[in-house]
């Protein structure tokens, strides 16, 4: 009679799991698992067993540990090393093993209550979030008869701690930056922002990653429309993936086809919150150390967290240098070959001889020249980049010494490109964030200039603000405040003046608090 | 859909007024009016400066209706597309102009060897991209670029003052009013720039400051023609009607003999920049002046005005004179000198009208432009 039950349970079982399957194979049909399976847990053990180990194809890295509460099974499930076992075992497994019998009906409140002492248990009766759950490094208990499963938050991951991000170190200031914890990145932001108005929007994207995303304002100060936007934009994307926080940008990006930054993107607390003061709204990413902002100006780029830490007068001085940088950075090759080539007669005598002195006898044009200096440089950038630490030494010394040391003595260049080339590559990195637009601007500026001369230039330069004037991503034209013209906003701009007298927030960037302080700051 | 702010507007009636009368203008208007050129410049722009009254008076009281539909509720159909053809040839024929005055100062100052098409292709693809983005970027770009304009002043009559003779202007007057009306008459084609306010009605953002904003720019822009035209008679004298292009002979004059390492390059590069920028603010007028008559789309419109310049540049390559004598010629100079006075006193009659018909029959009124 016992064996003809367990033979029926048996059979029973594998109905289930040839159900199942059959419904779990919809999704590689591009169906969901939601839509297609039996989203109810049974009350019986051995079926959640055996359906959990179907569903995670008998994997050595899901432990399902079974125990009795009482007089009831029970059975705890998780992920192999994204557990936290000391507590774990303190207050799940210890807990349970000390109850001897259980006298009143179970429900999950009784055994939450009475028994289990986590500060973090929720109760779910729905398939698919227990398993998204248990991928996510929670342990999940499941007893006899219950309908429902206890999801335990005990995950434990291990992650670097919070340090000083490598592109955004600054002499004075905050120095820590994001990691990869989503939730670590939160509560950075929120020990920052001590204010009920900070919001934050929970969202999960990617069908097989379930990336968590923090959509996080000021409800006082962001504009609701943008925030609707980008939440909506968000909840849109149908992907299986979402491994950094790129991802996301290209979906909030208004013109993604252009290779020029739309959103803004941030290694550190301080900015972001700085960011979110001003009414931009931050995605925080799970998985990845850079927080995006929108909506995202030019200007923003110039502008260092060091600049308000700082005399304002010495942050005007850099960021006018910044500006500086980012002309010589995209016009010097460019303006070289076409003084060379056409307007010669622009240089002043001495510069004009000096150059003649150095470039006689060269085989190669003024054009290709450069063209061939650039090609050196954007290579040995990429080589050093890819290669070990102690490599990429080795190799800078090589490409800048050797390489160019030979090729000028070799005849091959003149010292005047190399010198040109060399200065346009160092001011790239004034503003790393732009670095790879700006790289490629050189490329395009140095072949108008090849063509046309400085016509070539003066009207490629033209048609770059042209086109920069037109994207206007949520409200937020890319060239404020210098066009259109915003006078409150320049106090902020390429100049900077002292905190006391910005009085209001930017009016670039769509919110609805203008004032950002009262007057008489400074009065004892 | 308001695209463009008061001040843009200003900063773009500002490039306007100075387009034509900066560049290879002088010249022909010391043809035409020998030495008192300067009287007749200070003639001209004031008249101008009149009638740009009445647009902006329309701007501020219909700002919601464009010219367009002005025209057609105030004078019907026939009358508006009559309006635009006009104007459509008015600045259609400024664009040729001045597309080929570019030309001839590059060709001067900047590259001594360019051929026609090397010139006009990276142009044309420049003016079509200007045109399919219409009013509201363009006019961001002007704001964005309009420090070049001051500087370009700024050098183009700094580096010739130690030149400057105050005997070179004396006396004011030399010929009679009837000789200088004569010689007005043929060059009245140089005015008419206050007509860009009537594309942009309806599509500006009417503030407080509008009508003083616009006044201030075209004042400024007033004066600076004047002390440009009083700084070529006071450098050139009796020898200004053999200059050609003003904007580059004025520093030039002050640099030469030397050849290399001139300090006006500074100034030739600025002076680039804002003739393409007059340029475009052209292209963008003819482009929706064409609209108006023919509506179409702007991919369509802005290839067939990039298509028809094409042509026009290529006959133009050999035979400007012609073209110049046809400007100059008195037919052509009495259609202009109709369609400048006709024009404020059809858009102060269209007004009238939409005005009368507004007190009459408002609800039904507000529901057909609803």
């Amino acid at each position: 009679m016992h064996q003809y039950i367990e033979g029926k349970q048996v059979l029973r079982d594998l109905f289930f799991l040839y159900n199942s399957s059959k419904k779990t194979n919809n999704y590689y049909k591009g169906k969901s698992w939601v839509s297609n399976m039996n989203k109810k847990i049974a009350t019986k053990n051995a079926q959640n067993i055996a359906y959990l180990k179907q569903r995670f194809c008998n994997g050595d890295e899901l432990i399902i540990k079974e125990f009795f509460l009482g007089q009831y099974h029970a059975f705890l499930v998780y992920m192999v090393g994204l557990i936290d076992v000391e507590i774990l075992t303190d207050f799940l497994i210890k807990p349970a093993q000390r109850v001897e019998k259980i006298s009143q009906p179970l429900t999950s409140d009784y055994l939450i209550q009475k028994v289990f002492f986590l500060p973090q248990l929720d109760v779910c009766a729905d398939w698919e979030k227990i398993v998204t759950e248990i991928t996510k490094g929670k342990a999940v208990v499941f007893v006899e008869s219950l309908k429902e499963a206890m999801i335990a938050n005990v995950d434990k991951f291990k992650e670097r701690s919070i340090s000083e991000p490598p592109t955004s170190s600054v002499l004075r200031g905050p120095r820590s930056g994001f990691i990869e914890n989503y939730k670590v990145n939160i509560s950075c932001i929120r020990k920052i922002l001590s204010t009920s108005h900070l919001r934050t929007k929970i969202l999960e994207v990617g069908k097989i990653t379930k990336t968590q995303i923090a959509v996080m304002y000021i409800d006082s100060i962001a504009d609701d429309k943008i925030v609707q936007d980008i939440v909506k934009k968000i909840e849109n994307i149908n992907i299986d993936g979402v491994l950094d926080s790129f991802y996301i940008a290209s979906y909030l990006e208004h013109h993604p086809q252009s290779m020029f930054k739309q959103v803004g993107t941030e290694e550190k607390p301080d900015i972001v919150c700085a960011k979110m003061l001003e009414g931009r709204i931050a995605i925080i990413v799970d998985g990845s150390p850079i927080v995006l902002t929108v909506p995202f100006l030019f200007i923003e780029d110039l502008q260092s967290s060091g600049d308000y830490y700082d005399q304002h007068s010495r942050a005007r001085f850099l960021r006018w240098l910044r500006v500086a940088s980012l002309l010589i950075t995209i016009l010097f090759p460019g303006m070289y070959v076409a003084v060379q080539m056409y307007h010669y007669k622009t240089m002043p005598l001495k510069f004009l001889i000096t150059i003649m002195n150095s470039t006689q006898g060269l085989p190669l044009t003024p054009f290709l020249e450069i063209v061939f200096i650039l090609l050196l440089f954007e290579v040995l950038y990429e080589a050093s980049l890819r290669m070990p630490t102690y490599l990429g030494l080795a190799l800078s010394v090589v490409g800048a010494l050797i390489l160019g040391d030979t090729a000028v003595k070799a005849g091959l260049v003149s010292p005047p490109a190399v010198m040109i080339v060399a200065m346009s590559g160092i001011t790239l990195y004034t503003i790393p964030n732009q670095s790879g637009q700006l790289s490629i601007l050189r490329w395009v500026f140095t072949f108008a200039g090849g063509c046309f001369g400085f016509y070539g230039i003066i009207l490629l330069s033209f048609f770059l603000i042209l086109y920069l004037n037109d994207f206007d991503g949520y409200g937020s034209p890319y060239l404020a405040p210098i066009s259109p013209n915003i006078k409150e906003d320049k106090k902020d701009a390429l100049s900077k003046i002292d905190i006391v007298h910005m009085r209001t927030r930017p009016k670039s960037v769509v919110n609805h608090n203008p004032i950002r302080q009262r007057k008489g700051g400074r009065k004892s | 859909m308001k695209e463009v702010t008061s001040s843009q507007l200003g900063k773009m009636l500002f490039l306007s007024i100075i387009s034509m009368k900066l560049t290879i203008i002088p010249a022909l208007v010391t043809k035409y009016c020998g030495t008192d050129g300067k009287i007749g410049i200070m003639i001209l722009t004031m008249l101008d400066f009149l009638t740009m009254l009445i647009y902006v008076n329309c701007m501020e009281k219909y700002p919601n209706m464009t010219m367009g539909e002005i025209l057609k509720v105030g004078l019907g159909k026939v009358a508006h597309i009559l309006f635009f053809t006009i104007l459509f040839l008015f600045f259609g024929i400024k664009c040729v102009f001045i597309v080929k005055q570019a030309h001839i100062y590059l060709v001067d100052n900047l590259v001594e060897e360019m051929h026609w098409l090397a010139f006009t292709i990276p142009l044309l693809l420049f003016l079509f991209y200007v045109m399919i983005k219409g009013r509201r970027v363009l006019a961001r770009t002007i704001e964005f670029l309009f420090f070049m304009v001051l500087i370009s002043f700024a050098f183009t009559l700094l580096i010739p003052i130690m030149k400057w003779k105050v005997t070179n202007i004396l006396p004011l007057m030399e010929n009679d009013w009837g000789s200088l009306l004569k010689g007005l008459f043929f060059v009245n084609f140089i005015i008419g720039d206050y007509f860009l306010l009537l594309v942009f009605v309806g599509r500006v953002k009417i503030d407080a400051s509008l009508k003083r904003t616009l006044i201030g720019y075209a004042l400024s822009a007033v004066v600076l023609v004047w002390v440009f035209y009083f700084v070529f008679y006071g450098v050139f004298g009796k020898i200004a009607i053999n200059q050609g292009l003003a904007i580059s002979d004025l520093p030039l004059s002050a640099v030469y003999p030397s050849t290399i390492g001139r300090l006006d390059w500074v100034s030739v590069i600025c002076w680039v920049f804002v003739i393409l920028m007059i340029m475009a603010i052209m292209f963008v007028l003819v482009k929706s002046c064409f609209e108006e008559v023919i509506p179409c789309n702007k991919y369509w419109s802005s290839l067939i005005i990039v298509g028809v310049l094409f042509v026009v540049m290529a006959i133009l390559y050999f035979d400007l004179e012609a073209f110049i004598q046809l400007i100059t010629s008195t037919w052509f100079c009495a259609i202009c000198l109709a369609v400048q006075t006709l024009m404020p006193f059809v858009v102060w009659l269209a007004s009238v009208r939409v005005n009368r018909k507004m007190m009459e029959k408002p609800v039904r009124f507000q529901k057909e432009q609803s």
